[in-house]
């Protein structure tokens, strides 16, 4: 009996413990992830976004709006129809390509 | 053990990639590149920290060592507004625990007094040698004070460059506080290219700030080594709404350059300005890389360091890459976000090539902003891309000309927003 009760609180931990090692390896995709195009190119806005695209102080936050309010600000940044201070100076250096995979980017990262 | 034995466990947990790092924390390990090589960075500011922080996030099986001598940094950018007497110094002075705690980058507080790029080490003060399969090299910048007859590092006690931010912020703002109203300030910008080209204007205009609320019948006199350009055209109209008649411009290009200073008698002379006194000098001497990039043989006879701007290797020697305002990066001005872009493309390129790819065509941003007070600012923004191996600017440019003083409020809450985020993305901070 004894040693049913050992056997049942040891495979309780070591299944926590998995579930942890599981769990650090979802954060894995904020943690450590691979850089590509569009991960570097997303990085880059986050020097005034803020980390995550979390938004810092006045500057908006980007991470998960809808892609479509992403693209509409950026295409209207480039194009010089939504007014802005700086936006409209970095937009214009985008292609279109470009546009729609960083709103694709940040419109995937958790609100 | 008979329902899951310890072998499968070990298996299982192998198998969702968990490793413990040197640092005691525990990350899973990356698919990124499966390396394990180690990257020393050498000086922590705005591109050290930051390449030391995106090589960890971008592959966190790299072992990452981070060195700098200080236990604090303490940023150029908004060290004005110290000077302004708008923020105190611990409003600009950021550790190293997001990067250590958050990122898991070792952070070695010590200085690096020799690098041996055949053997790849380093050795350090402490009498410590590293090792390193890729070394970052993030000095910042030196002076040249031998160019200006009676400049020293001893006479910037009495006449402060303040153009790296701590004792010398301290010092110049102590100085400004103890001044009679009616006093004279003088502040000479060094010969190009030098850190944050349009830092002069805003140092004028904070210390303007300052003045006309404590003592209004004070003057400045900036002598501007970078002579006329579209970005002063802005600050003067700037200043001639915010502080007519306050601050007087020289131009100190080319023949107007200073070439000597006397501490004792608060002077400068330069060749057509003449001799100039003041009660208050801030004498900003020109410059290059920082010393370890000369010693070690990264930079030329410019005094700055060449590098391949896709991954910021030297061009001088192997497996060391340069990054930051110790780098030749133009037409990428040298400044605190030119820095943090550079560190993160830097951070990627070693990645993927460490893992056997190529870098991708990316941009590359940078901005300054420059507040006239804190309702007015100016910014000035590049984005670059790589052509046929150089930089070619593809967007950018300065703030609308005209604007109402509604936009010059808006730029102002963001450059407080800008300097928040480059420092948390820089430093770590979550």
């Amino acid at each position: 009996m004894k040693r049913n009760i050992f056997i049942k609180w040891n495979a309780s931990i070591y299944f926590l413990t998995i579930c942890t090692a599981v769990f650090l390896l979802s954060i894995n995709a904020v943690m450590a992830a691979a850089p590509n195009k569009i991960k570097i190119m997303a990085d880059a806005c986050l020097t005034c976004h803020g980390p995550n695209g979390a938004g810092s102080g006045k500057i908006p936050e980007l991470k998960g709006l809808e892609k479509s309010d992403i693209t509409e600000s950026l295409f209207g940044f480039k194009s010089g129809d939504e007014k802005s201070t700086i936006m409209g100076r970095y937009a214009k250096a985008l292609n279109d390509d470009e546009i729609n995979l960083l709103a694709e980017y940040f419109s995937a990262l958790d609100k | 053990m008979n329902q899951l034995d310890r072998r499968t466990f070990i298996k299982l947990l192998g198998a969702a990639g968990v490793v413990s790092t040197t640092s005691g924390l525990v990350f899973p390990s990356s698919a990124a590149a499966g390396t394990k090589a180690r990257v020393v960075v050498v000086g922590g500011g705005f591109g050290g920290a930051t390449c030391a922080n995106y090589l960890r996030q971008y592959d966190s099986n790299l072992n990452v060592t981070l060195i700098e001598p200080n236990i604090q940094f303490v940023t150029c950018p908004f060290s004005n507004t110290v000077l302004a007497g708008m923020k105190s110094i611990n409003f600009i002075t950021h550790n190293y625990d997001g990067l250590r705690k958050n990122r898991g980058v070792n952070i070695m507080h010590d200085t690096v007094i020799s690098i041996d790029a055949t053997a790849k080490k380093i050795k350090l003060k402490s009498g410590k040698t590293l090792t390193y399969d890729r070394l970052v090299v993030s000095p910042g910048i030196s002076f040249n004070w031998h160019e200006i007859e009676g400049a020293s590092a001893e006479n910037s006690k009495i006449m402060p460059h303040a153009w790296k931010a701590g004792a010398q912020t301290t010092l110049l703002q102590k100085q400004l506080e103890a001044m009679k109203d009616g006093g004279k300030v003088i502040i000479a910008s060094p010969r190009k290219p030098f850190r944050a080209p349009p830092a002069p204007y805003e140092r004028a205009s904070l210390i303007a700030y300052y003045l006309k609320k404590t003592k209004p019948s004070s003057k400045i006199l900036l002598i501007d080594s970078s002579g006329d350009s579209e970005e002063l055209a802005m600050f003067r109209t700037g200043w001639e709404k915010l502080y007519k008649g306050m601050i007087e411009w020289v131009d100190g290009s080319e023949q107007g350059e200073i070439v000597s200073a006397d501490a004792k008698a608060l002077s400068l002379t330069g060749r057509t300005i003449g001799t100039l006194k003041g009660d208050v000098v801030n004498l900003i001497p020109p410059q290059h890389a920082g010393e370890i990039a000369r010693v070690a043989g990264l930079a030329d006879e410019s005094g700055w360091c060449p590098v391949n701007p896709q991954n910021f290797a030297s061009t001088l020697q192997k497996d060391i890459h340069v990054i930051g305002d110790a780098c030749i990066a133009d037409p990428m001005q040298k400044t605190g976000h030119s820095a943090n872009t550079q560190g993160k493309i830097c951070a990627a390129a070693i990645v993927i090539e460490l893992s056997g790819g190529t870098m991708p065509d990316v941009t590359y941003n940078t901005s300054i902003y420059s507040l006239l007070n804190p309702k007015y600012a100016l910014s000035s923004a590049g984005v670059y891309r790589l052509k046929n191996g150089k930089l070619k600017q593809v967007a950018g440019g300065l703030s609308a000309k005209k604007a109402s003083r509604k936009t010059r409020l808006k730029e102002a809450r963001f450059a407080s927003g800008w300097y928040k985020g480059i420092t948390m993305d820089t430093f770590g901070k979550i």
